[in-house]
């Protein structure tokens, strides 16, 4: 008997093992997506980065939040809200065994509030064969924005770019634009792509454009040949330590008379304190309403649920806000069970939403690709403080793709 | 052309520093300790998470320099104990496991949020074809000569500096012979740890400051010492400098600008081919 079970388990595991290499490509039917009766609980996932190097926990936070308060007023229909949360630790072997956990183990019937460097890059083919939509907290790699199965709440770095540089041209007036990217991943064309889209509205192009900064890179040799060829705004998609470290380069150089544009990315209290003087001039393109603006009355529910459930007031965390709450407020029109099949079915009708939090409605539909996120508001570092200089959203006429 | 070299300065500084630590650390331990930029990253980190508490900068830098030496003790504290008697390339890999170990629990420790971090060397010192150079660019330039110097007078000099080369070439007869070097050795860990702690409190304000980036530096420190070939000490200085001005004058070019990244590595190998030309070809003849 003892031999018998001894040689059922090898067994066993062979037999697992081609179901389970079946489930990473082709899509299953969850267990228990259905949630017909009243008082049945909706499983909703998320796939974020809260581990590793590079952590955004701040998006599926807000979002718990979302859900936590929609369950304390009673649920959507009478259904409480499960909010399943899943660590990719920024790894692409995890990522995908933490989409399938949450997708076919869990069961969940949509995603929303994730926010990842590679949760699209690696997750979102699954998602579209397993007809299961994400409503992407923050995306940062560009298949979030080109997966029919994938729509972020957020700009995301190529938009953003193109906002920037519409900003400098445009608004700014700057004749000689130059730009700086460190490209990490499958970036590179995603950003080509917001440089054709500029250069093809406004038919201009850039006086300097250097694609090799790396994160570890000592700033001051491209801060100086800025200034060499006479760069009149500079464009920069460095991260928070890197934007950092450009700021003080260009301090401790002297160099004025350039306007410094960077992303979302150093957008954020801790850089504004660790720059504090020497991050003046320093623009950042802010793809929500600015957090930082106290007395917004756009952030005045964000604002108070977030200090209420003890979430850090980010721009992560307003991407998690609206995807939650886009997501229920979704939900809420659906008639009859809620699964996996039905909310996939509402989001692809989902009619354009405008909320005062973004400078342009939240779109689904049937799309192939997501961008419904084109605004901005350009933020400026003054004492080491931040200060919006566009009361009005900066909308870029143009698109991506 | 000039302005490249002058900008590259602080990082010519940096890896040469580094690069010494890292052959002083060969000759004397007889390991390439690969963790030795990351210890220098747990004492700017120390340093910031004090001063963020209302420390003094000087004293919290002095602290931050204590818990550098004592991280780097540490590794060497599990070195001599378990691997004193382990052939260099055990110990490197081993390294390698304290390097990555140092950087995961420094971000569970730390985070990943971006600190303040004040600089110790932000005035200036000169202006040279329109690029400042800043009292950090001197200090660094000054502490890889310190580190090259005070190395090699230990080395050449200096009854301790015999005994800790003993120990490193033949730890089994020194040991022997009765000489007791392991906490000798662990002081040379202690050292190189408060040193590199030095140098990454002067470079860590105006590069991009996060522990991985930082504790990365070790990769052009490593080129740098290998120009020395792990054993000269002029090498890994004057290795550390080239590359530090090569990175300068190939940043600031826009022919080379796709290939940057590679320039300074073909430059080493071609270096390194060249030196051991007699051993190559010989051999091939």
């Amino acid at each position: 008997m003892i031999a018998m079970r001894a040689r059922a388990v090898p067994l066993a595991v062979l037999l697992a093992f081609p179901l389970s290499v079946a489930g990473c490509g082709l899509s299953d039917e969850p267990p228990s997506a259905s949630s017909g009766g009243a008082g049945n609980v909706i499983k909703v996932g998320g796939v974020s980065s809260l581990s590793g190097a590079v952590t955004f926990p701040d998006s599926s936070a807000a979002a718990k939040a979302v859900f936590d308060r929609v369950n304390e007023q009673g649920g959507v229909n009478g259904h409480k809200i499960e909010y399943v949360s899943a660590d990719d630790k920024g790894d692409p072997a995890a990522a995908a065994q933490a989409a399938r956990d949450v997708v076919t183990n869990q069961g969940v019937v949509a995603l929303a509030g994730s926010a990842s460097l590679l949760d699209c890059a690696v997750n979102a083919p699954f998602y579209q064969q397993s007809g299961i939509v994400s409503v992407q907290g923050t995306g940062v790699d560009p298949t979030c924005f080109e997966s029919p199965a994938v729509s972020p709440v957020n700009t995301g770095p190529y938009l953003n770019m193109a906002i920037n540089l519409y900003y400098a041209s445009e608004v700014l007036k700057r004749d000689k634009v130059c730009m700086f990217l460190a490209i990490l991943g499958n970036t590179n064309d995603a950003y080509g792509g917001a440089v054709k889209s500029w250069t093809a509205l406004t038919g201009k192009k850039l006086t300097l454009d250097d694609r090799t900064v790396k994160p570890d890179s000592d700033p001051t040799p491209f801060v100086l040949r800025a200034r060499r060829e006479g760069c009149q705004a500079v464009l920069y998609n460095g991260t928070e330590p890197m934007a950092i470290a450009w700021m003080k380069v260009v301090k401790q150089q002297d160099v004025t008379g350039i306007d410094w544009l960077m992303t979302t990315a150093p957008y954020t209290e801790a850089v504004a304190k660790a720059l504090g003087p020497d991050g003046d001039g320093m623009y950042a393109n802010a793809e929500f309403e600015p957090f930082t603006e106290a007395d917004s009355p756009a952030l005045k529910d964000w604002r108070e649920l977030m200090t209420a459930k003890n979430v850090p007031l980010t721009s992560f965390g307003q991407g998690g806000y609206l995807a939650a709450t886009y997501f229920v407020d979704t939900l809420r029109t659906i008639k009859g069970p809620i699964t996996r099949e039905s909310v996939a079915a509402a989001f692809r009708a989902l009619k354009p939403v405008q909320t005062p939090m973004t400078g342009t409605p939240y779109e689904f539909g049937q799309a192939a690709r997501h961008f419904s996120n084109r605004a901005g508001k350009i933020v400026r570092l003054k004492d080491g403080a931040w200060h919006v200089v566009t009361p009005e959203w900066v909308r870029y006429p143009g698109t991506l793709g | 052309m000039f302005q490249g070299l002058v900008s590259g300065l602080a990082a010519g500084g940096t890896f040469a520093a580094l690069g010494l630590l890292l052959t002083a650390m060969y000759r004397l331990t007889a390991t390439v300790n690969l963790a030795v930029a990351a210890t220098g990253v747990a004492g700017v980190y120390v340093m910031a998470a004090l001063a963020g508490t209302g420390w003094p900068y000087w004293a919290a830098a002095l602290a931050g320099v204590a818990a550098g030496a004592l991280v780097s003790a540490g590794c060497g504290l599990v070195m001599t104990r378990w691997f004193a008697e382990s052939g260099p390339q055990t110990r490197t890999a081993v390294s390698i496991a304290q390097l990555i170990g140092i950087i995961a629990l420094a971000y569970i420790a730390f985070g990943d949020e971006p600190r303040v971090l004040p600089n110790p060397a932000a005035g200036r010192v000169a202006t040279l074809a329109g690029v400042v150079v800043t009292q950090g660019a001197v200090v660094l330039l000054a502490l890889a000569v310190v580190i090259g110097a005070g190395t090699s007078l230990l080395l050449t000099r200096t009854p301790l500096g015999l005994r800790l080369r003993a120990m490193a070439e033949r730890p089994v007869t020194t040991e022997l012979l009765g000489i007791g070097t392991r906490a000798l050795t662990v002081t040379v860990w202690a050292l190189a740890g408060a040193l590199s702690s030095l140098v990454l409190l002067v470079v860590a304000p105006v590069r991009s400051s996060d522990i991985l980036s930082l504790s990365m530096l070790i990769v052009p420190a490593c080129a740098a010492a290998l120009l020395g070939g792990l054993r000269r000490l002029a090498g890994a200085l004057a290795g550390g400098l080239a590359l530090g001005l090569l990175e300068g004058v190939l940043a600031g070019s826009a022919v080379v600008q796709q290939y940057r990244d590679v320039v300074p590595f073909a430059a080493i190998l071609l270096i390194l081919v060249w030196s051991r030309r007699r051993e190559v070809w010989d051999a091939s003849r």
